[in-house]
């Protein structure tokens, strides 16, 4: 007889938002991906890569409102998802270089994070294909767990696909406890959600008409997102699914370690670098935290020594990583 | 004695009991006569564990790949393979490479029961098999089973898979019956029947699926041959051949291989490929085979399509190696899904141990 997977209780349950923990977590996802990115050509990762610097509050708002029995799958841009629910950083680093002791022990790469120790269940960057996943596992985790939930993350484009919308009816024909979150950052690689859709497009009436809540919430508000996930959660761990539509902003390009550093042509008019710049989700924290009393010089603090100790860990990592062959 | 229908039946009741984690979903899968019977009476019995679903053959089966991943036993059926072609990104790109790119130790438990093949009146659409297309997949193993008794134990097998499987069921066996009594242990896969002498052949004929009912046919008929038979059942993990079948092909003074599915680039040529890539053949090779064209639809042209024992009877005998030739079937012979007895077909079995 098989066993179904259990997930360690060793975490305090989250209900509570800090921007303390908020910023830092965005940090040291932040630090993470600029050390990948700088690192990409000289160290040779070669491991397809897609960034969410400048977007890490949707992973971090929604993750801080979970608790730790809740799952998590990701998509193609998940290191932001696999940090913000306490996957294992040196792992992260060990696996995009390449090496056995990564989380997938070298075999996935950047699009596949795993830690199961967190609630992480992975990534699986086949548009879409990871909302059926989710429905699955949380039927399967609903049988041990009643009130946890399975949070799925997709991008706008794979919101699109016509296994998503069936995997929404799904969830909700099982009373599935799940909540799909989609990340849009508009753009589906360079494909502007403008050209994809016509003017009637509606995801509200989508996906209500398929029997789930809908709510919609900027995603680059670490502290909306946070709200938005607790009052999705109300719905979610009583079976009845939620669309938490987040929206976000993609500073660099769709994949690859680059950095856009001017105004490109697929990008809707507003959508500048200095919108973007002004709209970091970061910036905003801080400047929101700054005025519910945080000091600046404290603000500075989190962010400098979350800054540093996640270098320090990633630079023991990479002194040690040997890049792996076949056994 | 039991049909295969029923086998497949049994197969299921003796699987759910073995294993309070195993599921079977699909469309109609609750209903009184479900999955064309093969899972009739089995809601009554196991209420929580037969789940009827949405047309989204896609999602569903992502569903069952994501409860396979999480330690259950999904089983999923699609009623045609053509209906699975809507989910092979799960089939293909999820389960079969799961627990490979999370480094090994994510185990998926999803196999996928999908009919295939012929059957009367179904035409381009609904008759297809696809096989090499699994077949080529790293990370997937394949069924298919080609009398009840291989029927029956490969779904108790489904109930307990660790590694992704895929059950390829030809609907022309529907009606054959079998003796389930001589059952193989759970970790024992049958990957090869053998029939008639196993060590050397004179005449061999190379089958699978329901190809094997034309080659018994046409065993039977030459009778004072030594004929033996290969019929493949499974491919387990990395689909090396074994030694005894290799040896068989390559010393048999004839070899017939008989393909009920569009042979080129399918599973049939593949053995051939990798046999003789490797080795010499040193007998003559006849390859029996529908035109490489889709299923028509008019019974006449079904005539034209599959390959039978009569039309491979009519080569042995043109060939000197039988003195009459078989009689040319009848319409329902050609349209109707025999009820072909194999219980006094005795096979002898490779064995692999390695799936579990």
């Amino acid at each position: 007889m098989s066993t179904l997977i259990k997930i360690p209780e060793n975490q305090p349950d989250r209900s509570v938002f800090s921007y303390k923990e908020a910023i830092k977590k965005m940090v040291k996802i932040r630090t993470a991906e600029i050390f990948i990115r700088d690192s990409f050509w000289d160290e040779k990762i070669f491991s397809f890569l897609h960034l969410s610097i400048g977007q890490e509050a949707s992973a971090v708002g929604v993750s801080i409102a979970l608790d730790t029995k809740d799952l998590m799958l990701g998509n193609h841009r998940s290191h932001g998802h696999y940090l913000a629910k306490g996957g294992d950083l040196s792992k992260m680093i060990y696996e995009v270089f390449g090496d056995r002791r990564g989380c997938c022990k070298g075999y996935g790469g950047s699009m596949h994070m795993l830690d199961k120790s967190a609630g992480f269940m992975g990534t699986t960057p086949i548009l879409g294909s990871v909302a059926s996943i989710g429905v699955g596992q949380s039927f399967a985790y609903q049988m041990i767990h009643p009130k946890s939930v399975v949070v799925v993350f997709l991008g706008d484009g794979a919101s699109e696909e016509g296994t998503f919308m069936e995997s929404v009816n799904l969830a909700v024909n099982k009373s599935c406890n799940i909540i799909f979150v989609i990340e849009d950052n508009k753009y589906s690689v360079q494909s502007n959600k403008l050209d994809r859709r016509s003017k009637y497009y509606s995801h509200k009436l989508l996906f209500e008409g398929l029997g789930a809540m809908y709510f919609r919430e900027n995603g680059q508000d670490v502290e909306a997102v946070f709200n938005a996930t607790s009052n999705a959660l109300e719905f979610a761990r009583k079976g009845r699914p939620v669309v938490l539509h987040l929206d976000v902003l993609r500073s660099h390009t769709h994949s690859g370690p680059i950095l856009e550093t001017k105004d490109e042509s697929y990008r809707d008019k507003g959508d500048t670098i200095i919108s973007r710049e002004l709209n970091d989700c970061i910036l905003l924290a801080s400047n929101k935290a700054t005025s519910k009393g945080s000091s600046k010089n404290a603000i500075k603090s989190w962010i400098e020594t979350e800054k540093a100790d996640t270098l320090r860990v990633i630079s023991k990592v990479k002194s040690k990583v040997e890049v792996r062959s076949f056994d | 004695m039991i049909n295969y229908i029923e086998a497949i039946n049994k197969g299921h009741n003796d699987g759910l009991k073995g294993n309070s984690n195993s599921y079977i979903i699909g469309l109609g899968v609750n209903y009184d006569n479900g999955a064309d019977g093969t899972t009739k009476g089995l809601s009554a019995l196991y209420p929580d564990k037969i789940l009827d679903v949405p047309v989204s053959e896609s999602a569903v089966t992502g569903m069952c790949v994501g409860m396979a991943t999480m330690g259950l036993n999904p089983i999923v059926h699609h009623g045609r393979v053509e209906f699975a072609l809507y989910a092979m990104d799960q089939i293909l790109t999820q389960a079969a490479k799961w627990n490979y790119m999370f480094g090994g130790e994510y185990p998926c438990r999803f196999s996928a029961r999908l009919n295939i093949g012929r059957q009367w009146g179904n035409g381009p659409q609904h008759t297809s098999s696809y096989n090499s297309l699994f077949a080529n997949t790293p990370g997937l193993n394949i069924f298919w089973p080609s009398r009840p008794k291989e029927a029956y134990n490969f779904i108790r097998i489904l109930h307990h898979v660790r590694s992704p499987a895929v059950h390829m069921e030809h609907r022309w066996l529907f009606k054959t019956t079998d003796n389930i009594s001589e059952s193989v242990e759970i970790g024992q896969v049958q990957t090869a029947a053998i029939y008639g002498e196993h060590t050397h052949a004179d005449i061999l004929i190379v089958t699978y699926g329901d190809g094997l009912i034309e080659a018994l046919k046409t065993k039977e008929k030459a009778a004072d041959k030594s004929i033996s038979i290969i019929c493949f059942t499974a491919f387990i993990k990395n689909r090396v051949l074994d030694k005894k079948l290799v040896d068989l092909i390559c010393t048999a003074r004839r070899v017939i291989f008989v393909d009920t599915s569009n042979y080129e680039y399918g599973i049939l040529q593949s053995i051939l490929g990798s046999v003789s890539g490797r080795n010499k053949i040193n007998g003559i090779v006849k390859v029996f085979s529908p035109p490489f064209l889709p299923v028509a639809t008019a019974a006449q042209l079904v005539k034209e399509y599959y390959p039978t024992s009569p039309e491979i009877v009519k080569y042995l005998f043109e060939e000197g190696e039988v003195n009459s030739m078989s009689g040319e079937y009848t319409f329902d012979e050609i349209n109707l899904p025999p009820e072909f007895d194999f219980s006094n077909h005795k096979a002898s079995y490779i064995i692999n141990e390695e799936l579990f």
